[in-house]
């Protein structure tokens, strides 16, 4: 039961993104259209569940007062993995999201769940914890890829969606349709969980 | 006492660091070759070939004499394939340069298919950082079909509107940097074509 | 490439924060109020042009030298993790009064996206040292630029009369857009 608490949270009531506002970086740059979203989001699950399930199997062994440098010689080796083989295997991809892969080393997110949670707790927790973290963190960064992309060139995963008269808005794919997109996803997520409360 | 910590804790560092090091340059072994093999095969497979002179299969490599001192002496120059159908018989070149004018995002890096007698018959991006929506534009088939029948004896000029001259073509509107750029590498290529391989 | 267009590009064409998306969370985490913002923004230009200094050096002189690419990321972070440990104590020792200014942004730093972005990018970019230099210079008046602007912006929000719902981050993010959009114009400078 436990453990499915873990994953909603991570998923609903502490979402990175829209309610605990951690990675923004990436949030807001690889965004430009759904499919980046959800690679991006998948990249840093795979890191978060690597890097928790590192920690949380290494946390006894692990000196107090060197565990931040630990930290993250652990999550810069699971990122540059995925570097390795995403530049193997996925190319496009890969260069689409350019730097941010190797910067998602410095995705507060990461380090976050490893200091305030793997390395306190047992390893399957830890495990639920990153799943769910990371769902939440995917679903974030697809749901805003594919509003700047329906609006900003007028398609879905690629596909051609409101063709014809409709003339795309270009600003979403460019940088200020970053922060607007997500200033006001933020905002509605806030107008549903307080009509909800009342 | 203090002494003594110190060098456990450095030790422990020490042995996570060199297990993360080993791991990485074991994936690095694994992945090198695969990454080389997929860049090539973005670049210059026969996906590339068939868009970039239509009627071939596959690029193969010329002389390597010839690139290298078309390397020493043009500074945008990358490579330069000579396409083949799938008989074997060669059906055209494909020159691959980047622009001579940079573009908002710098240099655009560029396909050139040029048939055997001298005509440009199609080309592809490879790789630029316009802007999207407006530069990006230059990828569009109305701008590229252009190109597709120029003489390599041209040097092909870009007008903002109103093509009167058979060496000129028009402009992607609103990006008028960009089409310039992507321009000079085409006036690249045929230079390169006439004086190295025609 | 001349340094003023590399200086100038960083500063505003590219700036960090409102082009490139790097340095997002002290820029939305430390601007409620501009002097806050502007101790951020001087922290951050320090670290920054020492640790592309120190960076581009371990690179040129190891990881090219023995071919040791692939660990790139691992490396930099470690130098940025420490270099930022070593200035805090050092001005906590040499400088109290600086230490006191800016020792509480000094550990956010290592988690600030910019600094091994911008090392990244001076490597990608094949500046040599002297182009580091002046590139990180002007990334991180770029940045100080902008979380300064920011925070005066938003230090006049206070007083607005916001929808409930907006208020605190939707209505910062929604600011940032349209500061976005004004360094936008900067695009078309062709230097």
């Amino acid at each position: 039961m436990n453990l499915v608490k873990n994953l909603k949270n991570g998923i609903i009531k502490e979402n990175p993104i829209f309610v605990q506002l951690l990675g923004m970086c990436p949030t807001l740059a690889v965004t430009t259209s759904a499919l980046n979203g959800l690679g991006m989001g998948l990249a840093t699950t795979t890191v978060l569940i690597g890097s928790n399930l590192v920690i949380a199997s290494l946390r006894k062994f692990i000196p107090n007062k060197i565990r931040i440098p630990v930290f993250i010689v652990v999550i810069a080796t699971f990122v540059t993995l995925i570097d390795m083989f995403m530049h193997a295997f996925a190319l496009e991809l890969y260069k689409s999201l350019g730097l941010f892969i190797p910067l998602i080393v410095v995705n507060c997110l990461i380090l976050g769940r490893a200091e305030s949670y793997a390395s306190k707790n047992n390893i399957v927790p830890s495990i639920f914890d990153a799943v769910g973290m990371g769902i939440g963190f995917t679903l974030a960064l697809t749901v805003l890829g594919m509003v700047r992309e329906l609006l900003g060139s007028g398609s879905l995963f690629g596909a051609t969606i409101l063709g014809g008269s409709f003339e795309p808005a270009l600003i979403m794919i460019l940088p200020p349709g970053a922060f607007l997109a997500l200033g006001f996803l933020i905002g509605l997520v806030n107008f549903i969980s307080k009509k909800r409360a009342a | 006492m203090m002494k003594n910590e110190i060098v456990k804790l450095g030790l422990v560092l020490l042995i996570i660091t060199s297990i993360a090091g080993g791991l990485l340059a074991f994936s690095n072994t694994i992945t090198a070759d695969l990454i080389v093999a997929a860049e090539e095969e973005a670049s210059s497979g026969p996906e590339v070939a068939m868009e970039v002179v239509p009627g071939s299969a596959n690029f193969e490599n010329i002389d390597e004499d010839t690139v290298s001192v078309i390397k020493n002496e043009n500074e945008k120059f990358i490579d330069a394939k000579k396409a083949v159908d799938e008989s074997g018989n060669v059906v055209g070149y494909g020159i691959r340069t980047l622009s001579t004018e940079k573009g908002y995002g710098g240099d655009i890096e560029l396909f050139v298919g040029i048939s055997p007698d001298g005509e440009v018959v199609g080309v592809k991006v490879l790789s630029m950082l316009e802007t999207p929506g407006l530069g990006t534009n230059v990828q569009k088939q109305e701008f590229k079909d252009q190109f597709v029948g120029k003489s390599v004896d041209m040097d092909i000029e870009v007008v903002k509107s109103g093509v009167s001259e058979d060496n000129q073509i028009q402009a992607v509107a609103g990006a008028t940097f960009s089409s310039n750029s992507y321009t000079s590498a085409v006036n690249n290529a045929l230079d390169i074509f006439n004086e190295y391989i025609n | 490439m001349n340094y003023f267009s590399i200086f100038i590009g960083a500063v505003l064409v590219n700036n960090f924060v409102l082009a490139k998306f790097l340095g997002i969370c002290p820029f939305l985490g430390v601007s409620k109020k501009v002097e806050t913002a502007l101790g951020m923004g001087i922290a951050v230009t320090f670290v920054m042009t020492l640790a592309s200094i120190m960076t581009w050096l371990v690179q040129v002189a190891i990881l090219d030298n023995f071919g040791l690419q692939y660990l790139q990321t691992i490396a930099f972070i470690l130098i940025i993790a420490s270099l930022v440990q070593f200035v805090e104590m050092f001005l906590k020792k040499s400088s109290p009064s600086l230490y006191e200014a800016l020792g509480v942004y000094l550990p956010l730093i290592t988690t600030n996206c910019a600094v091994l972005g911008l090392a990244i990018l001076n490597i990608q970019n094949e500046f040599d040292l002297m182009e580091t230099i002046v590139n990180s210079l002007g990334a991180a008046i770029g940045f100080t630029l902008a979380i300064v602007l920011f925070a005066g912006i938003r230090e006049r929000l206070e007083l607005a009369d916001v929808p409930e719902s907006l208020k605190g981050f939707p209505i910062a993010l929604i600011t940032a857009g349209l500061m976005s959009i004004a360094f936008l114009g900067f695009s078309s400078l062709s230097i």
